[in-house]
């Protein structure tokens, strides 16, 4: 065995240790996040709102300001745009809603209808479905559901986050990590060992940047979306626009399905209608639309991101909603991204250590 | 109105920020920028306490920072010879900066470094600057002339050519 061997494949041995330990470390992580899930809602929506944020107080901070007078500032510019944006979004929804309520015996009348007609169609090859009620059948499934939302409405709502902690306790956090976040980081930058501060801190920025890049990429990228539907809508003259518009525009979160998921009320409503030429519009509609966030609007705002594919996506996607419902399925995306980041940091290095180790182990032998 | 402007400033601006940027606008590397931009670095760097013989980076680590002294004393050595004896090839001082090619390039060090004094010293990752630049490419120009710049000079007195 040349000299220095055993004390080289120790140190390999030290190194897999380390990222062992680590690995351990995320596992925690992960258990401990599925154990407070119920209540970790408000300070993800906290963390999602400072990261938005951040930039604007950087740059007037960049500028010379002082930071709590920015926050001050930007906190009372949000409140002033909260409240008039619910002081005039919400008549008008409320209007189309109850406009909805209203429609909604004629709309199932005409749905009826339609069951029944293609009922008519498929008999002759369909002998069997004669015997069977296919309307009835298909409207009591449709209002057994329709009366069960009510009463599940709360406890979905209830589930995700209560009132209180959506209205009070995120803009409290909010503030609080925009103003407190550059210390606390200076705390935990103290704490790392100096020999480790550069690769550790170099994996926590690299993780800021493509959380970063994410949730702008995607506030940017839900914003414009839900504003083409919106005028869309209106142009085609659909009932609803700005409910279904913004309808889309949350669907939208959720990514690759998000899309077709959000098309879907509109267009069954004019199916309902028996429109055929406006379902034909609406499909074309949200078509374009799709084909414009794929060729520009997430080429450009989501470039930077990390590129994941399709059947991790929708693996996570499923993963996240198993274990934390809704918030899962928001956030699966962006959690693969930052895991991935960091696998592939942590594995350059592994692989740089090891062909150090290597390289010196051969210098050893031919010494 | 001297009295307006002075309310203003002790009432909205940040003296500490403003020191900073002032200190950091005569760091070689940060040479041409204008206050805004360092001041974007700034806000975007970590600065940290190291005591006294407290080793900073090692040689052959794998570079990903460029580090800047706020205050106290740096030891930059390599080891050398058949005995791999430490040398000290630089003693940095407040104002100086070290590690700049891992803004350029993820490579291992070629160097030490080493507190010789408890320092303050600021860092500026590859990742966040690489973000920044990509939104800026000013002042990705500006660091890496100074950083070629710096480079071309030290190849000169390394060559002793004029």
């Amino acid at each position: 065995m040349p000299p220095g061997y055993s004390g080289r494949a120790a140190e390999g041995k030290q190194i897999r240790n380390k990222y062992i330990v680590l690995l351990a470390i995320v596992l925690v992580l992960f258990w401990f996040t599925y154990e407070i899930r119920r209540v970790i809602a408000p300070f993800i929506i906290s963390v999602i709102l400072a990261y938005l944020l951040h930039p604007v107080i950087n740059y007037y901070h960049a500028r010379g300001y002082k930071k709590g007078v920015v926050v001050l500032f930007l906190s009372l510019i949000c409140l002033f745009i909260a409240v008039e944006t619910v002081t005039f979004l919400l008549p008008t929804l409320m209007h189309e809603m109850r406009q909805l309520q209203v429609r909604l015996p004629e709309m199932a009348t005409q749905a009826r209808n339609l069951l029944a007609k293609v009922q008519d169609h498929l008999v002759p090859y369909y002998p069997s479905l004669k015997s069977k009620d296919l309307p009835d059948f298909a409207m009591s499934k449709i209002n057994s559901f329709a009366a069960s939302i009510p009463s599940h409405l709360p406890m979905i709502i209830g589930n995700l986050f209560n009132f209180l902690s959506l209205y009070i306790l995120v803009p409290f956090v909010t503030i609080a990590l925009l103003l407190d976040a550059d210390r606390f980081s200076t705390w935990l930058f103290s704490l790392v060992p100096s020999r480790h501060t550069e690769t550790i801190l170099s994996i926590i920025s690299e993780i800021n940047q493509v959380l970063r890049d994410f949730l702008h990429g995607q506030a940017m990228r839900l914003f414009w979306l839900t504003m083409i539907t919106i005028f869309g809508l209106l142009y085609l003259r659909v009932d609803f626009a700005l409910v279904f518009g913004l309808l889309a525009g949350v669907f939208n979160i959720i990514p690759v399905l998000g899309a077709w998921l959000g098309a879907l009320p509109p267009i069954l409503m004019i199916i309902m209608q028996g429109d055929i030429s406006l379902v034909l519009k609406l499909i074309i509609l949200f078509i374009g639309i799709q084909v414009l966030d794929n060729t520009f609007i997430s080429t450009y705002y989501l470039s930077t991101s990390v590129n994941l594919h399709f059947v991790l996506v929708l693996f996570v996607i499923m993963v996240g909603a198993e274990y934390y419902g809704l918030l899962g399925i928001i956030l699966a995306v962006p959690v693969a991204s930052m895991i991935k980041v960091v696998v592939g940091i942590l594995y350059h290095d592994y692989q740089y250590k090891q062909k150090l180790i290597l390289q010196q182990q051969q210098q050893q032998i031919s010494s | 109105m001297p009295d307006i402007k002075r309310l203003f400033t002790k009432l909205f601006m940040d003296q500490d920020i403003k020191q900073k940027i002032e200190f950091f606008s005569q760091v070689t590397i940060l040479n041409g920028l204008g206050n805004f931009d360092i001041g974007k670095l700034v806000t975007d760097m970590n600065c940290r306490a190291y005591d006294a013989q407290e080793v900073i980076y090692g040689e052959q680590e794998l570079g990903k920072a460029l580090f800047i002294i706020m205050s106290g004393e740096v030891a930059i050595t390599r080891k050398s010879g058949l005995l791999k004896e430490e040398k000290v090839i630089a003693r940095l001082k407040s104002g100086d900066f070290f590690g700049e090619m891992a803004l350029l390039e993820a490579i291992p060090r070629a160097a030490t470094a080493k507190a010789l004094t408890s320092c303050k010293i600021c860092i500026i990752y590859k990742a966040s600057f690489d973000s920044m630049i990509a939104k800026d490419p000013k002042i990705g120009i500006v660091v890496f002339k100074n950083i070629a710049v710096i480079l071309a000079s030290r190849l000169l007195g390394k060559s002793g050519g004029g």
